[in-house]
């Protein structure tokens, strides 16, 4: 599993749920119905980065009500639409608020859940150290956090392979999204500029840091935040894990 | 219980509740690569520099995080700039001698301008760097000081609204922080960008270092290792003279200052030859043929490489026209926030307190104007997309 590919396809949030079903083989939607099944009617739960509001959906339908935010103007556009088309709107709001800002926007022990699937691994390091403390903060005691990301596997062997297969990854989406940037040039103009700007691209490809990096320890930092780790699961060879916990 | 247990006990209990403290305060003074580490110990990072000056447009991020510059207290400015790494290490060294918080934004180790014009810079990564350094915690006020080539990218207004903070853009360049933070005043000199014999000497390297890397291979695969390494050489000449005598060199565009002294070089090579060994050589279409290419790549180039005039490459790869601005008489309040974050001067007051644009052949299209102004009265005739002028980020 490459989260990383999905870069290219938030460009285009009508196709976005269609792609990460693919690119997840399946699994993501295996994991959505788990996480359904944990819904309450009445329940109050927050969706950190919640895309086009896919997963907020299904859960407002299940009878909870959802706040979902997400950085990405075009995306909460999207999930707006969506929603109006699906009748939800009065139960889930879609806003658009930058993950670190939790604690300014919401209420101590405001929610139930505090819920987000593959938005970790788009954040640094220190941007989810400062969020999990936000987190915790907002939901309300014994409250569950809820989190679906990409790992790094704890095997030697599916790390060594994931590594390779993360790096052929990363190289598509990167040429992807400068590929997506010309995309109104003919295609003369398409193949030239890939033909003299491709030593420029490879090169900066290999100082830039990743759009998006597997988390690392996810279990170790969840408790360092102030919660209990009460179940774990790996799908896709422990490249992507739904990690459950409650706030102690 | 002791006050001193209590107060211990207060910061248990506050640590425990806002979770772990953040490593991001780790630096005190000028980065440890900077001059002041000594000669020899700089050496270490030479190799570093030299990749960021040959190749200055590829990105170099460092960590985004807080740097306190001497010793700050709770009324100490607060900066802002990008995690270039050498960006950051440039300003740290201008600051050297200041007491004051700097803030480095996550912005994908692109530079203040290009990064605020490729919407890399934005008002997202200000939230993130405010919060993961807590530097609310650090400060009484709540002022940031951007730097004021960011303005292509980050509203203002929209920094308030959205983070609570009051933003203010400082000078272009760092070396006038200091003077800024003392006399609080933007001069005429510190809010216009310039393009001194040093710089544009910097940027002649970084065409050549990107000119190589990109078009090297034609005459490799044309000529050889030789083509190539005289295509290296020559490019390199061309852009000492290029960059060094750009506003003497007549000619209305810059491929025409080019031909100035393409033309004569490729006229004086055949004829050089002919004088010297009496006949002429393969060698001498190579290098003909090597000089044109050059000319015209080092002429198409060079704007886009100066902070002074409209990228080239922008129009010819992604399409983007020249901007059209206009201001609408009506809608103008007089605030003179255009004038004020406009890198050239395309603006100028009028009798009745109002601006106008002026100077549009100046404009450079970096749109600083258009995102700043708060009643929207700066429109632009040919409606392109706000976001993306040019291949910035």
């Amino acid at each position: 599993m490459a989260v990383i590919l999905m870069k290219i396809f938030e460009e285009s949030p009508r196709k976005f749920d269609r792609w990460m079903h693919l690119l997840t083989f399946g699994r993501l939607q295996q994991i959505r119905d788990e996480i359904l099944q944990t819904v309450q009617p009445g329940s109050r739960f927050l969706e950190i980065g919640c895309g086009t509001g896919a997963l907020a959906t299904m859960l407002a339908q299940r009878g909870a009500r959802v706040v979902g935010i997400d950085v990405s103007d075009k995306m909460i556009e999207t999930a707006r639409e969506k929603l109006e088309e699906a009748g939800l709107s009065g139960q889930v709001e879609a806003r658009r608020l930058h993950g670190l800002q939790l604690e300014d926007a919401f209420l101590a022990a405001e929610f139930d859940h505090v819920l987000s699937v593959l938005a970790l691994s788009e954040m640094t390091d220190d941007e989810i150290d400062c969020l999990l403390p936000q987190c915790r903060k907002v939901l309300q005691p014994r409250g569950k956090l809820i989190l679906v990301d990409e790992v790094i596997p704890d095997k030697f062997f599916s790390r060594a392979v994931y590594g390779v297969y993360r790096f052929i990854a990363r190289l598509v989406t990167y040429l992807g999204l400068q590929a997506a940037e010309i995309k109104k040039a003919s295609l003369l103009t398409k193949v030239l500029y890939f033909l003299i700007e491709l030593p420029l691209i490879l090169l900066t490809f290999l100082v830039v840091p990743a759009a998006t990096h597997p988390l690392f320890r996810l279990e170790q930092r969840v408790e360092r935040s102030g919660f209990r780790v009460t179940s774990s699961k790996s799908y896709l060879g422990g490249t992507l894990k739904l990690l459950l916990a409650e706030r102690a | 219980m002791s006050v001193a247990n209590g107060i211990a006990a207060e910061i248990a209990a506050k640590v425990a509740e806002t979770g772990p403290q953040l490593d991001s305060i780790e630096m005190h003074g000028p980065p440890p690569d900077s001059i002041h580490a000594g000669a020899w110990r700089g050496l270490r990072f030479l190799p570093k520099r030299i990749f960021q000056t040959v190749f200055r447009s590829v990105p170099y991020p460092t960590r985004p995080r807080l740097i306190r510059i001497g010793s700050p207290n709770r009324q100490s400015p607060v900066l802002v700039t990008t995690n270039y790494d050498l960006t950051v290490r440039r300003v740290c060294r201008a600051l050297f001698g200041m007491d004051c918080y700097l803030l480095v934004a996550p912005s994908g180790g692109i530079d203040v301008w290009c990064a605020a014009g490729g919407g890399r810079f934005t008002v997202d990564s200000i939230i993130s760097i405010l919060k993961t350094s807590r530097i609310a915690e650090l400060v009484d006020h709540r002022r940031l000081v951007l730097p004021e080539l960011c303005a292509n990218g980050i509203n203002m207004f929209e920094v308030r609204r959205r983070t609570g903070w009051t933003a203010v853009f400082g000078p272009v360049e760092a070396a006038d922080v200091q003077e800024y933070v003392t006399t609080k005043k933007r001069t005429e000199k510190m809010i216009r960008v310039t393009f001194l014999p040093r710089e544009r000497l910097e940027m002649g390297t970084a065409m050549w270092g990107s000119l190589s890397l990109r078009y090297s291979i034609f005459p490799f695969l044309a000529f050889g290792p030789r083509g190539a390494a005289w295509f290296v050489a020559i490019l390199a000449a061309f852009s000492a003279i290029m960059s060094l005598a750009c506003f003497q060199l007549p000619g209305k565009t810059f491929i025409q200052k080019a031909a100035v002294f393409g033309l004569p070089a490729m006229l004086a090579v055949p004829l050089g030859q002919l004088w010297v060994t009496g006949h002429l050589s393969w060698l001498t279409f190579e290098i003909e043929t090597i000089l044109l290419v050059a000319t015209y790549f080092v002429g198409a180039s060079f704007a886009s490489y100066s902070p002074l005039w409209q990228c080239g490459y922008s129009k010819l790869f992604f399409g983007y026209p020249d901007l059209e601005l206009s201001i609408v008489e009506e809608d103008c309040i007089g605030c003179k926030l255009c004038d004020q974050v406009c890198p050239v001067e395309c603006f100028s007051p009028t009798a009745d307190g109002k601006v106008v644009f002026s100077q549009p052949d100046l404009c450079e299209g970096c749109m600083a104007c258009l995102i700043q102004c708060p009643t929207n009265a700066i429109i632009n005739e040919i409606a392109v997309e706000h976001q993306r002028l040019s291949q910035c980020g």
